[in-house]
């Protein structure tokens, strides 16, 4: 049977030097086979991309630099959904790079048989109370409750996302998130005034009758860990 | 795999009524597991009948009392020898150790299973002092420890391993993860009783892998299987008191 086809990309720029080795070798390393991997550059700096020179395995393009930052990453992801929608590729799987997923985790996802399915990413969070600190891992990922009579997102805890399986939530990040090309069609990247593009994708995939699953058995990496070494 | 072929586990803990928080969540973590080729044994050396007479009504499982005894290593380890017998003379394949404060994934004997090696054990996080001074630091970690000198492994000093060194979700060889949900083949329990050491306060588990080192059996840790751990203060607590929160 034919695999899907499956697009794997981000926007990246010249900032995240301290982790993109390591990104770039996670990308390297995902062991399914038919996928094309797509890195749009939208770095301040000329000539930004020549660091990708000689990785034939990842296609880079130059995007224009904005001001804006989160206008310049809608516009590259958008570029990257054209992609997948003009050249016929079934998935997208955005990783942002941050992450480091595992290197099945395009098989792993794909299992799940959904159409907006997300691995599982953790951020650091460091709490104070009195004479304690408190080093917490936070799940990127969040429910919507009504809380005195407004609807309020809330992030799950460790206790809420564990044992490992499949489940649902209202939001997540775009740290590493497939999305099916039926997703695609009816969805445009895009941000507002209050909330950002991954806000308002979720936001849409509601309006649209999506589910967003989050497989935490899919457990990524977060490089920031590795950069604090570099600060 | 089909049902005949399929090896068979025996599931199983010392439990105790100490513990007894975790209980209703246990048994939901020990009932959703899917595996069907398995038997369920709790040992309960309560110093009480209440938690015994409880987990009887359970058609589930199969329960024993032990004897209670003032030193808790002690009893620990000595229920988990009985399951170890329990392993062997039942003609069992396989030893899952599951604690009584850990929910699983309900697939986590199939996927630990799959991954074809004799100690192979899920994650569990706990939290953990990580330095003394002014400021306490308490910090969110996995039960899990590697070589502190990796390069020369006979040293056998160990150092927990942290986030950033289990994900992302892979098999990973580990020195230790504790007994908390591991599984383990029926010929590392015919070489090596659960035993304490009477110089050292360590427990029996981290003594088993001491054992699996000294022996030259792989450990190895499946981070795509994250359980819950029921009472680590920080991850959150268990049902009865988060129900009683909601109310």
């Amino acid at each position: 049977m034919k695999q899907p086809k499956v697009l794997v990309g981000d926007t990246v720029n010249a900032g995240i030097k301290p982790v993109l080795g390591a990104y770039l070798g996670g990308l390297l390393d995902l062991s399914y086979r038919d996928k094309e991997i797509f890195l749009l550059d939208n770095s301040p700096e000329e000539g930004s991309s020549n660091i990708f020179n000689g990785i034939d395995k990842i296609k880079v393009t130059k995007t224009e630099h904005l001001p804006n930052g989160i206008e310049m990453i809608v516009r590259d992801r958008n570029v990257l959904r054209k992609h997948v929608l003009d050249n016929g590729f079934d998935y997208l799987l955005l990783i942002g790079y941050s992450q480091l997923p595992p290197t099945n985790v395009v098989e792993k996802l794909m299992e799940a048989k959904k159409d907006v399915v997300s691995a599982l990413c953790f951020r650091e969070v460091v709490n104070k109370e009195g004479n304690e600190l408190y080093v917490l891992q936070q799940p990127m990922i969040a429910k919507s409750i009504q809380k005195e009579g407004k609807q309020i997102q809330q992030g799950f805890t460790i206790d809420e996302v564990f044992p490992s399986r499949l489940m649902k939530a209202d939001y997540c990040t775009f740290g590493c998130i497939l999305l099916s090309r039926k997703v695609l069609e009816k969805i445009e990247f895009r941000h507002d005034e209050r909330n950002a593009d991954h806000l308002c994708f979720c936001e849409d995939l509601k309006k649209n009758k999506f589910e967003l699953w989050i497989d935490t058995g899919v457990v990524c990496k977060n490089l920031n860990y590795d950069r604090k070494l570099f600060l | 795999m089909g049902e005949e072929k399929q090896p068979r586990v025996l599931v199983g803990s010392p439990v105790s009524s100490y513990k007894k928080q975790t209980i209703e969540d246990y048994l939901e973590g020990l009932r959703n597991l899917s595996y069907k080729n398995k038997e369920i044994l709790l040992l309960d050396n309560s110093p009480d009948e209440e938690l015994f007479k409880e987990l009887k009504k359970e058609p589930f499982l199969k329960v024993e009392k032990t004897e209670h005894i003032e030193n808790v290593r002690e009893m620990v380890k000595r229920d988990r020898n009985t399951l170890r017998e329990r392993v062997l003379n039942g003609g069992f394949d396989y030893f899952l150790s599951l604690e009584q404060d850990v929910v699983p994934p309900k697939n986590c004997i199939e996927t630990l299973l799959s991954r074809k090696k004799p100690v192979c054990g899920g994650v569990t996080l706990n939290v953990y002092q990580t330095k003394k001074g002014r400021e306490s630091l308490w910090e969110l970690l996995p039960a899990t420890y590697t070589w502190a000198v990796p390069t020369h492994k006979e040293i056998g000093l160990e150092k927990r391993m942290s986030f950033a060194d289990i994900f992302p979700s892979r098999l990973t060889r580990v020195k230790g993860c504790g007994l908390a949900c591991v599984l383990i083949h029926r010929p590392v329990l015919e070489k090596i009783e659960f035993r304490l050491m009477k110089e050292s306060p360590a427990y029996d588990d981290s003594l088993f892998h001491h054992d699996c080192d000294r022996k030259g059996i792989d450990v190895w840790l499946d981070s795509s299987v994250v359980c819950r751990h029921i009472i680590s203060p920080l991850q959150g607590k268990a049902k009865e008191e988060r129900e009683a929160e909601a109310e």
